[in-house]
């Protein structure tokens, strides 16, 4: 029944020379970001679920007050205080249960990507006039495009050092309080958490219904990829591969459109119409009120100190 | 004799209105029966559940539940579509696609939910639902951390909080390990002696006898081949063999069929490794 082929033993089939193994390339990227992805994933679960401070507080409360510390400190201007506020999430990060190197890898990852193409101008007197600190170079005379004024010596200035460390500041306080909120809130938890921002439910069961079948796709594209590994002695020529991943891709497009047939088929097998409806959320505790109590002395007081030492 | 709870006469459903899935099927299923629904993949029994529960409405024939006839109008209207969502409850093949919660404790209220019923009920009800298939511990996971066997538990749960009369399970014992089957099917079993009805499709003739006590076999025609008891069904072996439920060589596994030996020698090419007849070659 079986052709001679497949009766032969395979262990008779000679080892390539390890130059003609062929580059592992996108199929392997393709495996470590989905496997990176779900460990990510797994990772932000795993420290939501630890007994901490921030994770006691009630998901509504703790996106109110992440928010309204994030809005003061828009609105400050000392690079002192608004360091300050950084140093506060540190703490806040300890008391959580995360790990100091963690929090600040995660952090910072972001900030520079973000903030320092657009720090970098502000730092010279081109861009923020002001007391020179390091002359930069110098050109063979000043230019003027319209209102535009640029000098015949660059420099750097107090003016825009002052700017640029209160800019990131303020973009690192206000992304590690966005952080802190990710990591120590389930993420359906926050998604139920929106709903004290007047975000319609359907929208929000939308939203996670998106993370949910997100997940189930990544571990989809990861079998795939995994399972052509499995099979693969050496890759081909990139167009034949890339003609495989625009392969891959078009059925995962077809599999994610029949899931969404399917699962529309499942809410109304049990009652869905279109009006979503919802359990009404736990009440508030008492020990969410002191945290509110608290992040409102910490915002008022630092606002009276940001206005003192910088005033209007 | 009961009203029917279902009522199928000369029902025909195709897929994109060229690929048959259900050929004339006329079939009548009664308040409080176990019915089985057997046949080889592709042969329907899916599609043929999908219409029992107003998924998909036939392109020929009729379906009438609960005395009315089920048209995708009907179940547009408020009323029905609350009476019938209520009376019936689908367990899907792959829990995945019934799991479309956040959390485990949401997927089970979601129904009653929907349906309108008070908090406290709803609540009650999930609670009771969790303890009964002893799964309160999983209520705040989400569905991506459970395990095969345990989105199959919730998927149920969730179909059980709406307390259907009627439940409706696509292949609910494939890929579960033996004592999630086995759990299962002591769980059908309870849910039949309280009065549901139970219908599930399966082309697992083991299963049969533990959970139903009516079967209907499907052919790959997509037609019906036979409808009679769990016994008269499986000492069929010509009928079995027909609707590709066994092959030939799959003889003892059960005992329903013939042995290896009897079988003719261009037969035995692959055969069982524990059979006699295998030994000798």
């Amino acid at each position: 029944m079986i052709p001679d082929w497949l009766a032969q033993d395979s262990s008779s089939v000679p080892l390539p020379a390890p130059s003609n193994w062929g580059r592992s390339g996108f199929v392997e990227k393709t495996i470590d970001n989905a496997a990176h992805f779900l460990k990510d994933t797994m990772v932000n679960e795993t420290v939501a679920r630890r007994n901490g401070l921030l994770q006691a507080i009630d998901p509504r409360v703790k996106l109110i007050t992440v928010l309204a510390i994030i809005v003061s400190v828009s609105i400050m201007r000392s690079p002192i205080i608004i360091w300050g506020i950084y140093g506060f999430t540190l703490l806040l990060a300890v008391a959580s249960s995360i790990s100091l190197m963690f929090f600040i890898k995660r952090v910072w990852l972001f900030i520079p990507l973000f903030s320092a193409f657009i720090v970098i101008p502000a730092l010279f007197n081109v861009v923020t006039p002001g007391d020179p600190v390091w002359t930069a170079f110098h050109l063979a005379h000043s230019y003027d495009f319209g209102p535009y004024h640029i000098p015949d010596t660059i420099t750097v200035t107090r003016q825009g050092v002052l700017t640029a460390v209160t800019f990131i500041g303020r973009v690192s306080a206000s992304v590690s309080l966005a952080v802190l909120l990710t990591l120590t809130t389930l993420w359906n938890d926050l998604l139920q958490a929106l709903r004290v921002l007047k975000v319609p439910r359907i929208f929000i069961l939308i939203l996670g219904m998106t993370y949910r079948y997100i997940i189930l796709l990544v571990h989809t594209v990861y079998d795939i990829h995994v399972a052509r590994k499995s099979r693969t002695l050496h890759y081909g020529p990139t167009g034949s591969e890339q003609r495989w991943v625009a392969s891959r891709m078009g059925y995962l497009l077809k599999k994610t459109y029949m899931i969404s047939q399917d699962v529309h088929n499942a809410m109304l097998s049990r009652g869905f119409s279109g009006d979503v409806r919802t359990l009404t959320p736990s009440r508030i505790q008492g020990y969410d009120y002191a945290w509110c109590i608290f992040v409102l002395f910490i915002c008022v007081f630092s606002i009276v100190l940001d206005r003192t030492l910088v005033p209007w | 004799m009961k009203k029917p709870i279902f009522d199928l006469s000369a029902v025909s459903y195709r897929y994109h209105t060229a690929i048959p899935a259900i050929e004339g099927i006329s079939i009548s299923i009664q308040p409080g029966e176990s019915l089985a629904i057997l046949g080889a993949n592709g042969s329907g029994k899916s599609t043929l559940l999908h219409l029992l529960d107003g998924l998909i409405f036939p392109n020929s024939g009729t379906i009438t539940a609960f005395g009315k006839i089920l048209t995708e109008d009907k179940l547009e209207t408020e009323d029905f579509r609350h009476f019938f969502r209520s009376r019936v409850g689908f367990v899907f093949q792959n829990p995945d696609i019934q799991l479309f919660c956040s959390k485990v404790y949401d997927e089970i209220a979601f129904g009653p939910l929907q349906l309108g019923l008070p908090e406290r009920e709803v609540v009650k009800r999930v609670d009771d639902v969790l303890d009964m298939l002893g799964i309160s511990s999983l209520k705040d996971r989400t569905p991506n951390q459970l395990s095969g066997g345990e989105k199959k538990r919730v998927a149920i749960a969730s179909v059980l909080s709406l307390n259907p009369m009627v439940l409706l399970m696509d292949e609910p014992t494939s890929s579960l390990d033996m004592r999630t089957r086995h759990w299962l099917i002591v769980l059908i079993s309870e849910l039949t002696k309280a009065g549901k009805t139970i219908i599930t499709t399966t082309h697992d003739i083991s299963l049969v006898k533990q959970i139903s006590s009516r079967v209907i076999v499907l052919g790959e025609d997509h037609r019906v081949l036979a409808d009679g008891t769990p016994h008269e069904i499986i000492s069929d072996h010509e009928l079995l063999h027909r609707a590709n439920i066994i092959h030939e060589h799959e003889t003892d596994t059960f005992g329903y069929t013939r042995k290896p030996e009897d079988l003719p020698n261009e037969k035995k090419i692959i055969g069982f490794p524990h059979s006699s007849a295998n030994k000798n070659e």
